[in-house]
């Protein structure tokens, strides 16, 4: 017990009032310095953004302004008198002069009068391939692996069964039917030709399918005659 | 009574505090109940215009045709100019006139008129200028130059083609909103949403930033993109002005559309008007023509009741008509004035030649309900749709009111009354192989933020004529085009041309006019692989030698559709016709003269 007594006497040491009331008022000096110096800032950071959206605001409208000007001044009419007060008359070019281009795609742009002349000549001659863009398979090839129609009449396949036959292999492996295509003479190409439309004729005694161009309705013809 | 010391020391701060409180309070209650009290209002409140949006063209954002540009309006305060003193350190205080001067000087402005406006102190607001120079602003916002200069921050509208477009885009008025055209149309999409700033002001009137309550950030309008493509415009109208101008014609309109889609590639009424000073515009100027104007089609309106006739397979193009107008048959037919024909003709002469007589009977033949239907079908009496405002139906009379006069009168476009869209329209669908597919001008509606929340999908409308009966007509409005034909001039080597003339008396006076007309021609281009469907119409208010369709609105076709093919690259489908070249010569001469018309009026 007197141990403790000497304990409790020893920790119950009392600070004086005027430390207390000092040590609170450096705190809360120390605070409002912090405050302050911490608005302060806000302040300045927030002035600092106000600005810089002011200037973008700016910026931007100047550029609004810029391509206003830049959109005035490339108008046709604009372009038309620019070219005259240099002394040049410029228009679309003749087709007969136009450059023969293709696309990336190896297709032709359009409005070329040369090859609009080619194709008017000669529609099987190489000009004509590109006029007509396909995909690049050599003419004789296309023709041996060329699918065989889907719908056919019973008898007309059974009679042209070995052409199809000998087509099928062609067809299921292009690569064997590229390289018996270019081993074989050039003759052969066009006989295979034959053999495979042979059944063609056959199939012209069916009846034709009808025209592709969609018929008005009945319907609608005869509710408004 | 005297009070003793103690109780005067105790009421008397008492007292003077009951005489405060009692003063606050009155003041409080005058604060607050008395209206007529001014206390300083510190709150500050800013609304913040939504951008208005952007209208493009065919050629995408790089080519605007109109838009809004920031721009600053300056007001004058004499009174302010007066009384702050501005002066640079270490200088004098500058006078009223060399402020005068500085403001006049940066605005561009006459310099006495400036000073007269300065010594005007009864209005504290005079306009002076709106400007979009960024060196004037920065002038007459500097405190240390001048004084009294009120800016304001606005946007102007602008369209970069001038008077071109002006009926398709349409103006905005003072208060920032669409009246006319795409404009008006699309108010509610392109004006977009108006933000706003609330919060509290210095003394200065500065806004002080750190008590913003409010900060609503304005959304800009969507964009407008249409199908116009500007360079078509541009040849379409100025083909078409000097047309009218070489023909004497009073007014004039054209429209060029995509064959296969219908879309509006360019529209064109002339007179025209400034979309800025739209105020000054007469009414007259501001009618847009292709669409808000009907008229009767006079002969383009055969090709409608041939096709009508072949499609229900009741003539094809080889059958023969009597050309006798007095056929017992018949009841009041029309005349072909001084033509004189072959006692018979065929259908696809009929066309060619564009005989009243002919054409009269097969209408007759054909009987109203079917005719009627026929035109309906190809759109006559309805409006066709286009993004417009204001958009006419026409007049397409029950056929059940038809008297036996109109039977003979309506295939030859009279007792009609149509609008240029809607005969375009019906071409297309005979260029289209008888689909019918909907007129559009607006291709789609971007966002701000760069969603496209609306994307035009072509539309058909209908079959009025089957794919046989569209080509057949092609095949005989080939001839029209062709040396035998009304519209020889309306030729183009090298392309097919299919169309056909029409030549409308006016009416004045409820009387046929002898001397004035309407001259259409409308035609497809090129007719194997149709590409353009391109119409052209003069009004003349005064007699004039070419008033013919062939004659006046033919050439100025070919000379849009050579203008058109060529800048579209489309391919010459009789290229045949091209082997000596004298067709490009044509070409060349047509622009060297226009090369030459524009550098007269450059000198001018």
């Amino acid at each position: 017990m007197r141990k403790n007594r000497k304990m409790s006497k020893k920790m119950s040491v009392t600070v004086g009032r005027t430390v207390q009331i000092g040590a609170v008022m450096v705190m809360a000096f120390a605070m409002v310095i912090v405050y302050m110096l911490a608005n302060s800032s806000c302040k300045h950071l927030e002035n600092r953004i106000e600005e810089k959206k002011n200037l973008i605001k700016a910026l931007e409208d100047e550029k609004e302004r810029e391509s206003g000007y830049l959109a005035a001044m490339t108008t046709p009419s604009k372009l038309d008198e620019a070219l005259l007060k240099h002394g040049l008359s410029m228009h679309s070019p003749k087709p007969s002069i136009q450059v023969v281009r293709l696309n990336s795609k190896g297709q032709l742009y359009p409005a070329q009068l040369s090859v609009a002349k080619a194709k008017e000549r000669n529609r099987t001659s190489d000009v004509a391939q590109y006029i007509a863009p396909r995909p690049r398979v050599d003419p004789a090839l296309s023709a041996v692996a060329k699918p065989r129609p889907a719908a056919q009449p019973r008898q007309a396949a059974s009679q042209s069964r070995p052409a199809a036959a000998s087509a099928r292999p062609a067809a299921a492996k292009p690569r064997q039917a590229v390289a018996q295509a270019r081993q074989a003479k050039p003759a052969a190409p066009a006989k295979r030709t034959a053999a495979v439309s042979r059944p063609a004729v056959t199939r012209s005694s069916t009846p034709r399918p009808a025209s592709r161009a969609p018929a008005r309705s009945t319907a609608s013809k005869s509710a408004r005659r | 009574m005297l009070m003793r010391g103690e109780n005067l020391r105790f009421w008397l701060p008492v007292g003077l505090l009951a005489v405060f409180a009692v003063y606050t309070s009155q003041k409080l209650v005058r604060a607050h109940v008395d209206p007529s009290v001014d206390a300083p209002d510190y709150t500050f409140k800013k609304e913040l215009p939504g951008c208005r949006g952007k209208i493009f063209g065919a050629l995408g954002t790089e080519y605007p045709l109109a838009k809004s540009i920031p721009v600053w309006e300056y007001r004058l305060d004499p009174v302010a100019l007066t009384n702050i003193v501005v002066k640079k350190r270490g200088e004098p205080p500058r006078t009223r006139d060399e402020i005068v001067h500085t403001i006049a000087y940066a605005l561009g402005l006459d310099f006495e008129k400036v000073r007269k406006m300065a010594l005007n102190t009864k209005n504290r607001y005079q306009y002076l200028s709106t400007s979009s120079d960024s060196v004037a602003h920065e002038t007459l916002r500097d405190s240390k130059l001048v004084a009294g200069v009120i800016i304001i921050d606005k946007q102007v509208r602008q369209y970069f083609h001038g008077r071109q477009l002006s009926h398709v885009l349409g103006y905005v008025n003072a208060e920032n909103q669409g009246s006319a055209g795409i404009e008006l149309r699309y108010n509610r999409d392109l004006q977009g949403v108006p933000g706003k700033i609330r919060g509290m002001k210095d003394a200065h009137g500065h806004e002080i930033y750190d008590r913003r309550i409010e900060d609503i950030s304005p959304i800009p309008g969507a964009d407008v993109h249409l199908t116009i493509d500007h360079n078509l415009q541009y040849e379409a109208e100025f083909w078409l002005k000097q047309g009218v101008e070489e023909y004497g014609a009073g007014s004039g309109w054209c429209v060029v559309m995509d064959a296969r889609t219908a879309a509006v590639l360019a529209m064109a009424s002339l007179p025209d008007f400034d979309p800025i000073a739209y105020g000054k515009a007469s009414d007259e100027s501001r009618i847009n023509r292709v669409t808000n104007f009907t008229y009767e089609p006079g002969s383009v309106m055969k090709v409608i009741s041939v096709a009508a006739a072949i499609d229900s397979k009741m003539v094809t193009p080889g059958t023969r008509y009597s050309t006798n107008r007095y056929d017992e048959r018949y009841y009041k037919l029309p005349g072909d004035g001084s033509h004189v024909w072959e006692p018979t003709m065929t259908v696809k002469d009929a066309i060619v030649h564009s005989s009243n007589i002919v054409v009269g009977k097969i209408g007759s033949d054909l009987g109203p309900k079917r005719l009627w239907t026929y035109m309906s079908d190809f759109g006559f009496g309805k409006k066709t749709g286009i993004e417009l405002p204001g958009e006419e139906y026409g007049i397409l009379p029950d056929w059940r009111k038809w008297d036996k006069v109109k039977w003979s009168r309506a295939p030859i476009g009279q007792g009609v009354a149509v609008t240029a869209m809607q005969i375009c329209s019906a071409y297309q669908a005979i260029a289209n192989d008888g689909v019918r597919m909907q007129p559009y001008i607006v291709n789609k509606l971007v966002s701000h933020d760069g969603r496209e929340f609306y994307h035009h999908v072509p539309k058909p409308l209908g079959r009025p004529i089957s794919a046989e009966t569209a080509r057949k007509m092609r095949e005989i409005m080939l001839g029209v085009a062709s040396p035998a034909g009304t519209a020889r001039r309306a030729a183009i080597r090298g392309y097919s041309v299919a169309g056909k003339t029409g030549t409308a008396q006016k009416v004045i006076d409820r009387h046929y006019s002898d001397s004035l007309f309407r001259a259409t021609f409308c035609g497809i281009v090129p007719a194997s692989e149709p590409r353009l469907v391109i119409l052209v119409t003069l009004d003349f208010d005064t007699k004039q030698k070419f008033h013919q369709g062939g004659n006046s609105s033919g050439p100025i076709f070919k000379r849009i559709a050579m203008s058109s093919l060529r800048y579209l690259m489309v391919p010459p489908d009789r290229p045949e016709e091209l082997e000596d070249g004298d067709e490009e010569d044509e070409f060349d001469r047509m622009m060297e003269e226009r090369a030459k018309k524009h550098a007269e009026t450059a000198e001018n």
